[in-house]
């Protein structure tokens, strides 16, 4: 491989680490700003999603493609109920709200380590193969994990800025007594947030399932990195999010393969000081700011 | 109290409140107060600071439950109506400090008041643009970035899209200049007159609400002291006893 296949190689996976973490942050942000609580067991629903989407091809047979929107759906089932017997009990309690999905995360994790032991399992590619640009060569596998991921970006975008239901969800996280008097159900909205925001990190999981593997304890570093996306771009900001994260992935990317992934994971730290010396509320951010 | 028109149809009364009490904590906030909304009427609420207007429309929304007392809207009682059943029972209501959604634009703003009545929009969206052509003018901003006289302006027009039979505004000239302030009033006179909606107005602003107004109620510390039309309470000295005397 040429030193220059090898550089554009090294952007692709950067890519790929930007869209998991793009995918994380913007489900965490949407969970903190319906529920107004940091979802600690957001990692724990990416996981789930890598198991789901391993079951429906590995186990089930079905094709790979499908089994992103079935991790989708049944992480965001499960998230109904999650924050019904979890969060629910814990509504405008935000300290309490945070320790118990703590709590959850060790229940989510535990749980699939009884049912699904600590092995990692390996999951086949969406896709055998090469894609050509030119003189660029990607693997099609590596490249379907981008364009899954930026498609389902878009769909939520679309779905949350041009629709009903997504001016609903903004109205009422940006408002909710006011929200309320224009016939918005805060009981609706809730665990709707939760759903979508779990259902993306489950979108995350079974899109990366077949680049890293599966295992009960995968999801506490997409969790972390989610944490410092949304640290260095903003809370609440999406557009902070996706900067955030693209720059975040391909830094890693890069300093990964020259300087190996203790040096990435230390420049990234610094970098999350710095901005929360320099800029409190983020790239993009302002306090408290979602939509 | 109903009025049986000529052709011997009854009108109910829009909203009728019977020994209204609300408290927060061991707060009593509005004391025992009673009052009436006919169809069609424009009816201001006056106070001073604290006197207890804002927990009077709170209690009316649902958004503060009474702790004694009847609502009733056009006949149904709405004592116990959550927040989320008010705009489909047909109020709508313009809170104190306006609180447009702030990162949404103008048109969200406005649609989002369309949420229970979404047929119809472009029509409703015409018709509040000709009340607020500012409006129209930034309905693409953001409604953080409006001034106070527009997000004035966006909480009405908002309200106005649910289709409201009955609007709730509290303090809507608040910190307007009052050129801008009169010019809310002569657009609230004109809703009223060619859509028929009442209106219950909470002011400080007194003299202005008084001119607006079909009927005024005075409240200081959470009791009615004084009511009339707005022209017997502008000439009498009702005001000046409500607001001086506490
Ligand atoms: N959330 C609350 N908790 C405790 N007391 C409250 C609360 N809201 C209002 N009060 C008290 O209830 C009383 C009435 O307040 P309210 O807001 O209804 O007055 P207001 O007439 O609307 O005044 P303003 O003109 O300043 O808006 C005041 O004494 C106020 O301090
Ligand atoms: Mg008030």
């Amino acid at each position: 491989m040429s030193f220059e296949a090898f550089l554009i190689q090294t952007g692709v996976n950067g890519l790929i680490l930007g869209a998991l973490y793009l995918l994380m942050a913007v489900g965490f942000t949407l969970v903190f700003g319906s529920l107004r609580v940091v979802n600690f067991a957001h990692g724990e629903f990416y996981m789930l999603g890598g198991f789901a989407a391993y079951f429906t091809t590995v186990t089930m047979g079905l094709p790979a493609i499908a089994s992103i929107p079935l991790a989708f759906l049944f992480v965001a089932v499960l998230g109904l109920f999650c924050e019904r017997a979890v969060f629910r009990p814990f509504r405008g309690d935000e300290l309490n709200g945070m320790i118990a999905s703590i709590g959850l995360a060790l229940i989510l994790q535990n749980g699939a380590l009884m049912l699904f032991g600590p092995m990692p399992l390996a999951m086949p590619p969406f896709a055998e193969g090469l894609t050509r640009f030119g003189s660029i060569v990607i693997p099609t596998s590596r490249l379907l994990a981008i364009v899954i991921s930026a498609a389902v970006l878009a769909i939520f975008y679309v779905v949350m800025m041009h629709t009903r239901v997504g001016r609903a969800v903004r109205a009422m996280v940006q408002d909710a007594e006011v929200a309320s008097t224009f016939g918005i159900h805060p009981g609706l909205v809730y665990p709707l947030g939760f759903a979508l925001g779990v259902g993306l990190a489950a979108v995350a999981g079974a899109v990366m399932a077949p680049l890293f593997s599966v295992s009960p304890f995968t999801g506490h570093t997409p969790l972390l990195k989610a944490f410092l996306v949304v640290v260095l771009g903003g809370l609440g900001s999406i557009p902070g999010a996706a900067i955030a994260s693209l720059a975040v992935g391909l830094i890693e990317s890069y300093t990964a393969t020259f300087y190996g992934s203790l040096a990435a994971d230390g420049l990234i730290l610094l970098l999350a000081v710095i901005m929360l010396v320099m800029r409190p509320n983020g790239l993009l951010g302002r306090a408290m700011r979602v939509g | 109290m109903s009025w049986t028109l000529i052709s011997g149809l009854t009108m109910t009364t829009t909203l009728r409140v019977r020994d209204l009490r609300v408290s927060y904590g061991p707060v009593q906030a509005v004391r025992s107060i009673s009052f009436e909304i006919e169809p069609k009427a424009i009816v201001a609420l006056l106070g001073a600071n604290g006197a207890g207007k804002s927990t009077t429309l709170r209690a009316i929304t649902g958004l503060q439950r009474p702790v004694e007392g009847e609502i009733e809207f056009e006949g149904r009682s709405i004592s116990r109506i959550t927040p989320m059943q008010l705009a489909r029972a047909g109020i709508a209501f313009s809170p104190e400090g306006r609180r447009p959604f702030g990162e949404m634009s103008v048109l969200e703003n406005l649609l989002v008041g369309a949420h229970t009545r979404p047929r119809d929009v472009a029509k409703k969206l015409d018709r509040i643009y000709e009340y607020f052509p500012r409006l129209k003018e930034r309905s693409k901003q953001i409604s953080s970035s409006l001034s106070g006289g527009e997000q004035q302006m966006l909480a009405i027009g908002r309200a106005l899209m649910a289709e409201p039979k009955l609007l709730l505004l509290d303090e809507p000239t608040l910190g307007l200049a009052p050129l801008l302030a009169r010019e809310i009033m002569r657009i609230l006179r004109e809703i009223n007159d060619e859509q028929g909606i009442s209106i219950l107005i909470v002011e400080q602003n007194a003299r202005m609400a008084l001119k607006l107004c079909d009927y005024a109620y005075v409240l200081a510390s959470g009791r009615l002291t004084a009511e009339g039309t707005g022209g017997d309470l502008l000439k009498g000295d009702y005001i000046q006893n409500a607001y001086i005397g506490n």
